[in-house]
């Protein structure tokens, strides 16, 4: 195990790409997400608010 | 003319919400699944490199994100000039959307080919054609945030932003040829020759596994991407006004 990440002594630079790789695709993840919810928050504002309907099921 | 309604249709920005709400699933759970498989294959299975032994490990982190750099950058300038020519408004979406994607892998490519060139070459950086040309389009992505940033209206934006996407493509053959054409530290291409790929089966197969689920990923994140796009640019009509009441879970989530 402790050979294995060592990556023969280049365990630093081969785990921070990885590492480096998580932080990017879950930044886009999570960015792609905040900006489809802000486009939404923006846009309640306008729409007519429904005070009578009460959400049953 | 079957075939155009059936585009005019599929580019209608409702059509598009609801098939991407649909979609996105199918695109993102595949992706996490090739790229944790390719991250496996290439940690763990593939066999270590006969000149840079283990260290070698890091090029299926590497090379995917560059290669992403440049697929999106392509997809980026493709839509804008379908959306400067036609006037399709979600083509503009599209090239909208996928700058700042483009930019954080063209900045995760810089990176980890920074990390990597510090024990292969001896040196973070050098000032040679592919990092050179890597880091322009860098420069790129980020005029075209930052220009689109400059604009109130977004018709104005989409026009002067989509000019600059299209006239930077030509960094793309730059960045790709530049390893062939100048001197460099730098690599070879090594799967593009794919008649002979310098690369055996066990190392090859992990790259092409991230390689195809990065693509999938971009596809994923463009899809979310462009429904808040829409959604902003379509403000106005019903259909937005319906999607606000029941969002589904692209909204939720």
């Amino acid at each position: 195990m402790a050979e294995f990440l060592s990556m023969g002594g280049n365990g630093v630079f081969v785990w921070s790409t990885v590492g480096l790789t998580i932080v990017v695709l879950a930044f886009n993840v999570i960015a792609a997400r905040r900006h489809v919810r802000q486009a939404m928050k923006q846009l309640r504002p306008h729409e007519p608010v429904d005070s009578n309907r009460s959400t049953s099921t | 003319m079957k075939i155009w309604n059936w585009i005019h249709k599929l580019a209608s920005p409702p059509h598009f919400y609801r098939m991407a709400e649909f979609l996105v699933p199918w695109f993102m759970w595949p992706a996490v699944l090739l790229i944790l498989i390719g991250a496996y294959g290439g940690l763990v299975l593939a066999p270590p490199d006969y000149m840079q032994g283990q260290g070698f490990r890091m090029i299926y982190f590497h090379v995917p994100s560059a290669y992403l750099s440049m697929l999106v950058y392509v997809v980026m300038a493709v839509a804008a000039a379908i959306g400067l020519i036609w006037r399709i408004k979600l083509a503009h979406a599209v090239a909208a959307s996928s700058a700042s994607i483009g930019a954080s892998f063209t900045v995760l490519a810089l990176v980890t080919g920074m990390v990597g060139g510090k024990p292969m070459w001896g040196a973070y950086w050098v000032w040679d054609a592919r990092l050179t040309s890597e880091l322009v389009l860098l420069f790129l992505y980020l005029g075209y945030i930052t220009l689109r940033a400059a604009f109130d209206e977004i018709s104005k934006a989409d026009r002067a932003s989509g000019v600059l996407a299209v006239v930077g493509v030509v960094n793309i053959p730059i960045i790709h040829f530049s390893v062939v054409w100048w001197n460099t530290l730098h690599q070879g291409p090594t799967i593009t020759k794919l008649d002979n790929p310098s690369i055996t089966g066990d190392m090859l197969w992990p790259l092409l596994a991230m390689i195809l689920g990065y693509t999938l990923f971009f596809v994923a994140v463009l899809a979310i991407r462009v429904s808040g796009e829409v959604l902003t640019r379509e403000s106005r009509s019903r259909w937005v006004g319906e999607i606000l009441r029941a969002p589904g879970q692209i909204g939720v989530k």
